[in-house]
């Protein structure tokens, strides 16, 4: 059901999902079971009289509480090692791993409007604020196995960030900055949705998700307002 | 329905008794919600202040003398509402006609003393938009103004309902309540006037 | 008995009977349940086939259906009409403490419910930012044209939906802790009445924060303040309201699961013939789940911008608080255990709410677990679940509660072959819509979209929301069906004259069905034994009634109010 995962840690959600649908489907099951063989041993046909007491094998269905929290901590643990892993450690500590690791990082501004994605590029030397800045409409290219650090602003309404094939999502909020971070392994064209109700158009704010070679990104670089995207650029985005 | 009942009886006062007038319980739990209400907000204002740097400069715009004079008149209230229920308990009921009415005249003197005070501060410029300080103070000081109108109201519904029927609990819950308006402005004053 | 010369408008109108009113209430929820429904009917049917409704007609319609439910179905129906009718027929009182508040309380909830749909129809439309009512989208009148007298009028709409319970809450837990009748103990209270009172309690306690919350709101939208809205220079906080509107939302869930369960227990105890499981059990868990459920609103929000740190603290507590309802739903099945189950259509519907509330509470954990939660929050996942906790509540377990209380409510018996059908097919049909939905929150569909058919990788999902629409429709026919019948009934159906059919243990039985004015006659409701003393097996009888009516000494005794 999930999109398959073009990321390098998308794995650390996907396992909390699949053991918290896993498990839930196992104790559900059970629990069902134990139901209809009650509704259907102590009917009235089967049962006309009602025992007086509980048959002393179902009393042992209050074990379902036991397993219930074991499998609580279990799944608070290991969904709070990936929560850690991505939102809780600081930027810089991270930024550093990856330098330390000997990975890149690129650096990237998400702003979301009513209802369009524009994304800031830092430009060749990988600094904003100088003058090889710039931006694209509803495109996000980022390169290959390369870390990605995303900022994410709104100017209007809430939105939210949401690309599903990396498992990662965070509200844009006016007024504040948010903050993402992913590795995307596969190469492809990929979605860009927003998450939050903003207006009529929520639907359709979505942005493409362009996942690049290394060196087809440097590339891209040096010269990006002659990306064949050209016509995705902000200022010819039409509003409705 | 009786069929298939022993024959026994019951005093009907042993059946319709309360261990609490249940007038006081109820207005009890109506209060607690209240206390959240503008505790809250009073809290938040607080917060903001806090974070809020211009909050002392926008202060020393509002007007000291016409507060001052609605704390000490809403503290009156709050001695003529005692004495209404003091008497209330004596079975005095023409003096709790008396100082009740006080109390109301307590409450719209002060709602109309804070139309006064607004309508001089919008007339500086100084509307809710303008800036952290002052929706805070049209939010607090507004919402409080309205409890200072419905305690009005409700001390004036208890005057007319108690002609007809003594009821010490009617007297003491419009007591409490304006007690805990009272209250209310004794955090909102310095707030919003003495900082 | 004195004897009031009640006219036609004081006794179905403006009443002050507990009865009365709850029918009011009741029946009005009934209709807003009918029309709610049909408002999603509209809208499923654009998911279906996009192009049906306009941008802003669906998101209205998407607004106005999740308030409608909540606000005025859920609360007006559990509360309002099964708290006003059964509290002070099961703890053996009169009427409510104050019975003119109470009359105030449902006229001040049908001027709601008169303004809410008024609102849908002014120039502009209707408010179309979604139930929980996020700003800036709420709070910027440019943010969506013209429909700001929309805005100001449902907001309106909510605030005396709110005073309106509210004023129900103060009866009820005064009513519910000083006229209990003679011998009933808190411990021996029907679990729908703990029930009633810690819902009731709980909504005092968290709907004031948002009412304070509320006016902010209409100040930012009306003077333009910015507690909410952020502009250049003026920093207001968006995130603030979702902490305001979560902890009173979260809680209020609770307000609305509670007196559901306690109808489960009423029926599951009478059909099945058997005690509950563990009375104390119910009663504590209820009591720890209630209090905690104020510490887990920010579950809301784990993507929406708070400390990553409190996050992880709150999928802590909000994993917590799924172990008191493990207990409660053990101790609600186990009731059966060892029973002789009547399959009537009350217990039908119990059973399947009961099945229901297992996937509902089980699919909270993955949303509950904050590193899945960044996957399935505001996907249809969240849709799914919340329709197997809230559907549950406010269908299932209330039409449940009808088939149940009808013979006393009205002295008429709804046909039980037609409720049998009845129940099967909601089943049927309702897990035809909820349960794709839980596929599409996997395939990572986010929820209040127009149309899934702009995302390259939904499309081929267009089959599910095909079937779902389907379901739907189906399922709102049936309702219809289901009210013609109900209405049918009061004034034409089958008399039931026997005091209690169901043969069951708590005082509301021992009155004739309709009760008469003040319940009891010139008797007196006295309680002498646990709530549910059912498989006693008796010579006559498998029950023996909580209490009984003793009547009372004076000739002529007067009305206590």
């Amino acid at each position: 059901m999930l999109p398959a995962d073009i990321s390098a840690y998308g794995y650390l959600v996907d396992r909390v999902i699949n053991i918290s649908i896993g498990g839930i489907i196992i104790v559900g099951v059970i629990s069902f079971a134990i139901l209809i063989y009650m509704l259907i041993a102590f009917s009235k046909s089967k049962n006309p009289h009602p025992l007086s007491e509980v048959p002393p094998l179902l009393k042992k269905v209050v074990l379902i509480d036991y397993v219930m929290i074991i499998f609580d901590i279990l799944l608070l643990v290991i969904s709070s090692y990936a929560w850690f892993f991505f939102f809780i450690r600081p930027t810089d500590k991270i930024k550093k791993e990856i330098v330390q690791k000997g990975e890149d990082y690129i650096e990237v501004r998400v702003i979301g409007r009513q209802y369009f994605w524009t994304f800031h590029y830092p430009g060749k030397d990988g600094r904003f604020g100088t003058a090889d800045d710039f931006k694209l409409g509803n495109l996000m290219i980022v390169p290959q196995d390369t870390n990605v650090f995303v900022e994410i602003e709104s100017k209007d309404v809430l939105h939210s960030f949401f690309i599903p094939s990396a498992r990662m999502k965070y509200d844009a909020i006016p007024g504040r900055k948010t903050h993402l971070w992913f590795k995307l392994v596969e190469a492809g064209e990929y979605e860009i949705v927003c998450a939050e109700l903003c207006g009529a158009m929520h639907y359709n704010m979505k942005a493409v998700l362009r996942v690049v070679p290394k060196n087809e990104f440097k590339n891209w670089l040096e010269q990006p307002y002659n990306f064949a995207e050209r016509k995705n650029l902000i200022q010819e985005v039409k509003m409705r | 329905m009786a069929s298939m009942q022993r024959v026994e009886e019951i005093e009907k006062e042993e059946y319709e008794r309360f261990d609490v007038p249940f007038q006081r319980l109820g207005f009890w739990v109506f209060l607690s919600g209240e206390i959240i209400i503008l505790g809250g907000l009073v809290a938040a204002g607080i917060l903001f202040r806090l974070s809020y740097p211009g909050w002392f400069e926008s202060s020393t715009y509002t007007n000291v003398v016409i507060s001052s004079i609605n704390t000490f008149v809403l503290l009156t209230g709050s001695l003529t509402a005692v004495l209404a229920h003091k008497y209330a308990v004596d079975g005095n009921w023409g003096k709790v006609q008396l100082f009740l009415g006080l109390t109301a005249l307590a409450g719209l003197t002060f709602v109309g003393l804070k139309f006064i005070e607004y309508s001089k501060e919008i007339a500086l410029g100084f509307v809710p938009s303008k800036n952290v300080f002052w929706m805070f103070y049209y939010g607090l000081t507004g919402l409080h103004g309205a409890h200072v109108l419905a305690g009005t109201l409700i001390i004036i519904g208890v005057m007319l309902y108690i002609r007809k029927k003594k009821l010490v609990e009617a007297v003491e819950n419009a007591g409490l309540y304006w007690h805990f308006v009272d209250i209310v402005w004794l955090y909102i004053f310095p707030l919003f006037y003495l900082t | 008995m004195e004897h009031h010369e009640e006219s036609f408008i004081t006794k179905y109108i403006f009443s002050k009977d507990h009865k009365t009113i709850g029918k009011q209430y009741l029946i009005t929820g009934i209709v807003m349940a009918i029309f709610g429904g049909v408002l999603a009917g509209l809208f499923r049917i654009n998911l279906a086939e996009p192009g049906f409704l306009t941008h802003e007609q669906y998101n209205a319609l998407v607004t106005y259906h999740g308030a409608i439910m909540f606000f005025w179905v859920a609360m007006p129906i559990l509360l309002g009409g099964f708290g006003n009718i059964l509290i002070p027929l099961m703890i053996g009182a009169r009427d409510m403490a104050f019975p003119t508040l109470n009359m105030i309380s449902y006229w001040t909830f049908f001027l709601s419910t008169v303004i809410l749909v008024l609102s849908m129809f002014v120039p502009g439309g209707g408010f179309a930012g979604g139930w929980t009512i996020y700003p800036p989208l709420s709070a910027n009148p440019q943010s969506f044209m013209g429909a700001q007298l929309g805005t100001v009028l449902f907001l309106l709409a909510i605030a005396l939906e709110f005073a309106s319970m509210l004023m129900g809450g103060v009866n009820f837990v005064t009513t519910i802790f000083v006229m209990r009748a003679k011998g009933l103990s808190f411990m021996r209270l029907p679990i729908f009445i703990w029930m009633q009172l810690v819902a009731s309690a709980l909504f005092l306690f968290s709907v004031t924060p948002l009412i304070a919350g509320a006016i902010m709101l209409l100040m930012d939208i009306l003077l333009g303040t910015h507690f909410f809205r952020v502009e250049a220079q003026k920093v207001g906080d968006p995130v603030l309201w979702q902490h305001l509107f979560w902890f009173f939302g979260h809680p209020e869930v609770y307000v609305i699961l509670f007196p559901a369960l306690g109808i489960l227990y009423e029926i599951f105890t009478t059909y099945a013939r058997r005690p509950v499981f563990s009375y104390k059990t119910v009663v504590y868990s209820t009591i720890v789940a209630g209090v905690l459920s104020f510490v887990v609103w920010a579950h809301h929000q784990f993507v929406a911008g708070i400390n990553p740190i409190s996050a992880m603290a709150f999928s802590v507590t909000t994993i917590l608080i799924s172990i008191p309802f493990s207990m409660q739903l053990v101790v609600l099945g186990l009731t059966l255990a060892g029973g002789s189950i009547r399959f009537t259509p009350a217990f039908l519907f119990g059973v399947s709410a009961f099945a229901m509330f297992i996937i509902g509470g089980l699919t909270g954990l993955p949303l509950g677990a904050v590193a899945a939660d960044v996957y399935f929050h505001d996907t249809y996942f969240v849709v799914a679940h919340f329709h197997y906790t809230v559907f549950t509540i406010a269908v299932l377990s209330t039409i449940a509660g009808v088939y149940h209380w009808f013979p006393k409510m009205f002295g008429k018996r709804i046909n039980d072959t037609f409720g049998k059908i009845h129940a099967i097919l909601t089943l049927i049909f309702y897990n035809g819509f909820a349960f794709p939905a839980f596929f599409l929150g996997m395939a990572g569909h986010p929820r209040r979209y127009y149309t899934a058919l702009e995302l390259g990788y939904l499309q081929k999902y267009q089959w599910v929301h095909e079937i779902m629409t389907i379901s739907a429709l189906l399922l709102i026919i049936t309702q219809v069906v289901f009210l013609f019948v109900f209405f049918y009934t009061i004034f034409a159906g089958k008399e039931e004259k026997e005091p209690n059919p169901w043969k069951s243990t708590t005082l509301e039985w021992l009155t004739p069905s309709p009760p008469p004015h003040l319940n009891w006659g010139n008797f007196a409701p006295i309680v002498e034994n646990e709530p549910y003393e059912y498989a006693k097996n008796g010579k006559d009888q498998d029950y023996i009634p909580q209490g009984r009516l003793v009547k009372i000494k004076q000739k002529e005794p007067s009305a206590h109010h």
